[in-house]
C-alpha cells in the first residue's frame, strides 16, 4: 500500500461557508467530482462529523480532520482546505466546546496508507511555524514543498 | 504488573492510532512504557471490552457506561497538553 500524499489538485484556497457541515459538504463534493470517493462519502462524512466531531485546537490555530470509513473511498486521498474566515467546529470528544477552524485536512482513507499521513499531520499540528506558513501560503506548490520537507 | 490501556476512536484505526503513537512516546519519555500494554478499538466495542482493561482513553465522545476509568485523549491528537495528560494516566494507573 502506497502512502497517502497531498496532491496539488486537492489543495483548496479561500474556501468560504456558513457552517462546518456546509464546508465539509463542499470539500467532499470536490473529492467526489474528481473521482477519489463514491457519492456515499459525502453523506457519510457529514454524519460522522456529527457523531464524532474532529475539530482540534492546536497551540495557535484551529484545525479539523474530517474522515470516514474506507468503504466510501475509491482512491485514497487527502484534501487540504484553507478557509478564508475561520468556521467553528465542535471539538473532538467534547461536543460542547467549539474551536475556530482555519485549516481542514479531509481524509479519504483506504487500507493502511493513511497511517503515515496521520503521523505527518500530527507533526504539522505541533509545529506552530509550519501551521502559520500553510495558512499564509498562496500557491499549492509552496504547500507541497512544505509537506515534502516534513 | 502490566497495566492494560485501551484507546478507542470512531474507526478504531484513525485517531486512536495517532493517540497510541503519542502516548507510547510520552510514556517512554517518562520511563513508564514497560509497565503498560496498549490496544486499540472502535468506540462501538468499548463497552464490551472495558472490563478487561485498567484504563480507557477515548478520542471520541462516549458515554462512560462502565466501571473502568476513562480519560479524554484529545491531547494525544492535537499535540497540546500531552505531558499533563500522561501524568494523569500514570496517576490513574498508579505506575
Amino acid at each position: 500500500m502506497s502512502d497517502l500524499i497531498l496532491k496539488k489538485d486537492l489543495i483548496l484556497f479561500d474556501i468560504q461557508a456558513e457552517s462546518d457541515d456546509i464546508v465539509i459538504k463542499q470539500i467532499a463534493e470536490i473529492l467526489f467530482k474528481k473521482g477519489y470517493v463514491k457519492e456515499s462519502y459525502i453523506k457519510a462524512i457529514r454524519e460522522r462529523e456529527d457523531k464524532f466531531a474532529t475539530g482540534l485546537p492546536t497551540e495557535t490555530i484551529g484545525v479539523a480532520i474530517p474522515h470516514t470509513e474506507s468503504e466510501h473511498v475509491i482512491n485514497q486521498a487527502l484534501a487540504l482546505a484553507i478557509l478564508k474566515d475561520p468556521i467553528p467546529f465542535r471539538v473532538m470528544g467534547d461536543h460542547e466546546s467549539y474551536v475556530d477552524v482555519k485549516l481542514i485536512f479531509m481524509i479519504a482513507p483506504s487500507g493502511n496508507g493513511h497511517l503515515s499521513t496521520l503521523q505527518k499531520l500530527m507533526a504539522i499540528f505541533e509545529d506552530k511555524e509550519l501551521l502559520s506558513k500553510i495558512v499564509k501560503a498562496t500557491d499549492s506548490t509552496e504547500i507541497i514543498n512544505l509537506f515534502s520537507a516534513i | 504488573m502490566t497495566k492494560k490501556i485501551l484507546i478507542c476512536c470512531g474507526t478504531g484505526i484513525c485517531t486512536s492510532t495517532m493517540a497510541n503513537k503519542k502516548l507510547t512516546a510520552s510514556l517512554e519519555k517518562k520511563g513508564k512504557l514497560s509497565n503498560v500494554s496498549i490496544d486499540q478499538c472502535k468506540v462501538s466495542e468499548v463497552k464490551t471490552k472495558a472490563l478487561n482493561y485498567d484504563l480507557i482513553i477515548s478520542t471520541s465522545k462516549i458515554e462512560h457506561e462502565f466501571d473502568t476509568p476513562m480519560i479524554h485523549g484529545l491531547p494525544y491528537v492535537s499535540g497540546v497538553g500531552i505531558d499533563k495528560c500522561t501524568d494523569e494516566v500514570i496517576k490513574v494507573l498508579g505506575l
